[in-house]
């Protein structure tokens, strides 16, 4: 019974210590550290899917933002942005909202907060870093560090070219209020790049901004 | 003596057929065909990935139900109506009776799991096109967590009754899946803590290439070892019981 047990308990150990082994080499995936989350994480893509569902459940209530109700009275949807990023801590767009619905409240420090925990959990994401760099300049009005976050923006990829263009012109006023002049020249070599390129692109959406009845493009 | 063990194991799983866990399976096919419409999408070439994870999930989740229910009551309710003594009195040693029980669970989750990874492979390729074989490695996995549940419930059903024993198969499911937040892997606690981490394979099955032979072999080792103690300690603790 002792050597048995003595027996299996190598087999269970030592295969414990395998598998850490060869999954760190698992397409670099670090799986080893990353599946040991688990308790929760063959979850994982349930939490995921009903943080989609919520999210999309408070989409709705988002664009009240458009009809006149100002982004720092929509406090309401706070708990449910706060659900979406336990459920699912790379949810992009609920760091994105939240920490300016916190901050526009009064509360800079806890947005901004937010809104370092967002490009610490999702690195890769141009719109959460951008955003951030924004805050910066918003509410401390430290532009020499709105400046800093804004450079690690130039080395990520964007959702879209309309997005892209959108955050360029945002950057680039962080820069000229920084006195980087080199800085704000790149971006508006950028940005006239990039309204080449959308002028040659095929957008299938028309718009109305007049309301004539009359697509403007 | 494996005779004995295997006529066991056949009964277990013509029962749990007679009490109808066919229909688990019809129940999983609907669950997941109703969970395609509600699948997020974060962009062009990743919903295929957040289906496998989506799918793994509701396996694992099915998996454990189904496990859960099989073993929590078997020898509980077998004592209880007196029809273990039919058996043992029949030259069955009682580490055969419970071999044979764990077997028998086993092979009829393991029907079942084949069964859901089946419909997880079907469904993906009707809802993406996509032949999604790889979830095989995932349903595999799962399959092995679920005979070490089985096993643990096995043991502690020996001596105790089916609620205690299903919260604490629930206990030690989360308790041996909390390595790494406990630990880090340079503390030499690390390779001392039994954990089930190594049969979690839903990232590189969901998100990468899968996982290796040699990984296999290792989730293998890890199943053999848990396993096998589980099932001695049951050994230990029914044959001290007094029937």
């Amino acid at each position: 019974m002792v050597v048995a047990t003595t027996l299996l308990l190598i087999a269970l150990l030592g295969g414990q210590a395998a598998a850490d082994a060869l999954a760190q080499h698992d397409g670099g995936l670090e799986t080893g550290r990353a599946v040991g989350r688990a308790g929760f994480a063959y979850l994982s893509g349930l939490r995921t899917a009903v943080a989609a569902m919520l999210w999309n459940r408070l989409e709705p209530q988002l664009h009240t933002y458009y009809l006149g109700v100002p982004l720092e009275d929509q406090t309401y949807i706070l708990p449910t942005i706060s659900l979406v990023i336990t459920l699912d801590p790379q949810f992009e767009q609920a760091y994105y909202v939240a920490p300016w619905v916190i901050a526009r409240r009064g509360d800079a420090e806890e947005g901004l907060e937010l809104a370092r925990l967002g490009t610490l959990n999702i690195p890769e994401s141009a719109l959460l870093q951008a955003s951030y760099a924004q805050m910066i300049a918003v509410f401390e009005e430290d532009y020499a560090r709105a400046a800093q976050e804004a450079d690690k923006v130039l080395d990520l990829s964007w959702e879209s070219i309309f997005e892209q263009h959108d955050w360029f012109g945002v950057l680039r006023s962080i820069y000229k209020n920084a006195g980087r002049q080199d800085m704000v020249d790149r971006l508006s070599r950028e940005l006239e790049r990039i309204d080449a390129e959308i002028a040659q692109t095929d957008v299938d959406v028309e718009h109305d901004h007049d309301a004539d009845g009359v697509p403007d493009h | 003596m494996t005779g004995r063990v295997w006529a066991l194991a056949a009964s277990v799983f013509l029962d749990a057929l007679r009490r109808k866990v066919v229909w688990v399976v019809v129940l999983f096919a609907a669950v997941m065909a109703a969970a395609i419409p509600a699948l997020p999408s974060y962009g062009f070439g990743v919903v295929e990935a957040v289906y496998r994870e989506v799918a793994l999930a509701l396996t694992y989740l099915a998996t454990m139900v189904l496990t859960l229910s099989l073993a929590a009551n078997r020898i509980p309710a077998e004592i209880e109506r007196r029809t273990v003594y039919g058996v043992l009195v029949r030259s069955v040693r009682r580490w055969e009776y419970l071999l044979g029980t764990w077997l028998g669970i086993f092979v009829t989750v393991g029907a079942a799991v084949f069964a859901f990874t089946v419909v997880d492979v079907v469904v993906g390729w009707l809802a993406y096109g996509e032949l999604m074989f790889r979830l095989a490695e995932g349903t595999f996995a799962i399959l092995l967590e679920a005979g070490v549940v089985a096993a643990f419930c096995v043991a502690v059903s020996s001596v105790i009754g089916p609620v205690v024993v299903v919260v604490s198969a629930l206990a030690f499911v989360f308790l041996a899946h909390t390595r790494s937040q406990l630990l880090v892997p340079e503390d030499i606690l690390w390779r001392l803590y039994p954990s089930l981490d190594a049969l979690n394979i839903i990232n590189p099955v969901a998100h990468g290439g899968g996982v290796s032979v040699g990984y296999i072999f290792s989730m293998l080792l890890v199943f053999v070892g848990w396993t096998g103690i589980l099932l001695l300690v049951s050994t230990a603790l029914f044959s001290r019981r007094d029937l």
